[in-house]
């Protein structure tokens, strides 16, 4: 799994290709994508997201096949909108919307990515200072905890954020290269967590196991069943939780190496492996630390001590530290861009100092939920853009890379497609509290079809300004 | 050095695997199963620095991974 990796970014390391289209030389075969996904997305925030299902009061039978079902659309949407367009022209995410929005367009779109990058991270920095506070015997924050319980709390936080941004702003490649060793192990610690959990909890038989889900259900929520998710929103979050790499075409980036677009399924070992097993792993590790020690409490570090020991520990540390550190790196790379003149190395630390302090407030991790899916409100849509122009803007006379042919900084058609739906989307979810998942195909779908009106009707008035000119 | 690192390692990562089923059907206890993945864990990045990744991948331009 590592060797092809590797494979996959040696490529990175030699040649980056960010303003060219990847030549045939440096593309690889299916078989490197498969192992990269799976170890990718067996990361710390899979800890937090299981064990807030059971939370939430999602019934066993909604996680095993909404999960199931919601998975296979997100590799539908890797495989057949992301990983034709990138298999084709070969382009960074930026770059492609670069000749399509302009560049100074771009640069905003980096800062919002930035922006949530930092919230993410902060996440990933609560989840591993759940872990390194168990020696300390640190008390940790109670799940509907919006403040840190203790000063001890604020401390281990701001260590454990000290080190991850100082890392991340020196020795980022070293991290790059230790996330690479600890993936294979981490995958296995992940399934081990679930069979020793599932054992704890005593059950030889589904409906067994059913009816224990549903008493840590009743405990978890003080005596009654109240279900926020059912199987529509189970799918919905798993299938947009990566929004902004699948839809949002992110993964342009990633898949510009692949040989052919049907690289794109390989991204079933990321789902099936972390957003699948890893999911309804650390759900079982709520649910026996329920029966076991009366605590609903979904603080990763002490849950998977209780089930795999001192592994799971380091599991907690490892999985938190090694997503964290990319994650702050790029959002140093987006405020970078934002602010020319100024270094990396200080633009990294700002932003692990951001994603400390968010870290310090232990409501971004247990919101971990609503979070994602703002996340993929706000960010996937450009991806829309990019869908929109690659098939249907020659069809519609809409001249495609209409920044680059017009030599645009903001192109207007873009800016406005993406902020009317982002905005509606906003006001629904704050305004009126609907949940955010509800909103990441609908505000896709808007953005890509205003895109292509407001193209065509901007191309339209332009060509009678032409002539009255004439 | 090499092959026997990768001997231990691959080992390593077997042990990480057999464990939790080893204690699922009840032939380690809880304690023993929780030792013996703490050595494995500690064998695994012990050993596989000399065989995997000798250079480091990057891979910046994507999203975070959730």
């Amino acid at each position: 799994m590592t060797e092809s990796t590797e494979e996959v970014h040696e490529s990175h390391l030699v040649e980056e290709f960010e303003s060219t289209p990847v030549p045939a030389r440096a593309q690889k075969g299916a078989r490197a994508f498969w192992g990269m996904y799976a170890g990718e997305h067996a990361a710390g925030t899979e800890f937090m997201i299981g064990p807030l299902f059971l939370l939430a009061g999602v019934s066993l039978h909604n996680i095993f096949w909404g999960l199931l079902l919601g998975n296979f659309l997100a590799v539908l949407s890797w495989r057949f909108v992301c990983a034709p367009i990138a298999t084709k022209a070969r382009l960074t995410l930026y770059f492609h919307l670069e000749k399509i929005a302009g560049k100074n367009l771009v640069k905003v779109y980096n800062l919002a990515n930035g922006v949530l990058f930092c919230f993410l991270a902060g996440a990933m920095i609560t989840v591993s200072a759940t872990a390194v506070g168990i020696p300390f015997n640190l008390e940790m924050p109670a799940f509907d905890a919006i403040y840190p319980n203790s000063v001890s709390f604020v401390m281990i936080v701001v260590a454990v954020g000290v080190v991850i941004s100082a890392v991340a702003g020196f020795g980022y490649n070293a991290v790059s290269r230790f996330a690479n060793i600890a993936s294979p192990w981490m995958v296995l610690i992940f399934l081990g967590c679930g069979i020793v959990a599932l054992k704890q909890l005593g059950v030889d038989s589904w409906a067994g196991l059913e009816a224990i889900w549903t008493e840590s259900i009743v405990f978890a929520q003080g005596g009654e069943v109240e279900t926020s998710m059912g199987f529509l929103e189970v799918v919905l979050f798993a299938w947009f939780c990566n929004a902004a790499m699948h839809v949002g075409m992110s993964d342009l980036s990633v898949f510009r190496y692949a040989k052919k677009a049907s690289s794109g399924w390989a991204t079933a070992g990321g789902m099936y492996v972390g957003h699948y097993m890893a999911w309804i792993a650390a759900a079982l590790m709520l649910a026996a630390q329920i029966k076991l020690t009366q605590s609903a409490d979904p603080v990763p570090g002490p849950m998977a001590f209780n089930v795999v020991g001192i592994a799971g520990i380091i599991c907690v540390v490892v999985a938190g530290w090694t997503t964290a550190n990319p994650t702050i790196y790029r959002a140093g790379l987006a405020f970078q861009a934002m602010l020319p003149g100024t270094s990396r190395l200080s633009m990294t630390l700002l932003a692990g100092s951001v994603a400390t302090i968010a870290a310090i407030f232990p409501a971004f991790a247990f919101k971990l939920l609503g979070f994602v899916g703002l996340y993929g409100t706000i960010l996937a849509p450009m991806g829309a853009v990019i869908f929109a122009d690659w098939h249907f803007s020659k069809r519609l006379g809409v001249t495609p890379f209409h920044a680059e042919a017009n030599g645009l900084g903001v192109n207007k058609s873009v800016l406005f497609a993406w902020l009317i739906p982002v905005v509606v989307s906003l006001y629904f979810i704050f305004a009126q509290g609907v949940t955010t998942w509800y909103f990441v195909l609908p505000a896709w779908m808007a953005c890509g079809v205003l895109f292509l009106l407001f193209s065509r009707m901007r191309g339209g008035l332009r060509s009678r300004l032409q002539r009255k000119e004439e | 050095m090499r092959t026997l690192c990768k001997c231990i390692g691959l080992s390593s990562i077997m042990v990480t695997f057999v464990l939790p089923f080893a204690y699922f059907i009840g032939l380690i206890s809880l304690e023993m199963m929780k030792q013996g993945l703490l050595i494995a864990t500690v064998l695994w990045f012990a050993t596989s620095v000399f065989w995997i990744g000798k250079k480091a991948p990057v891979n910046l331009d994507g999203d975070p991974l959730l």
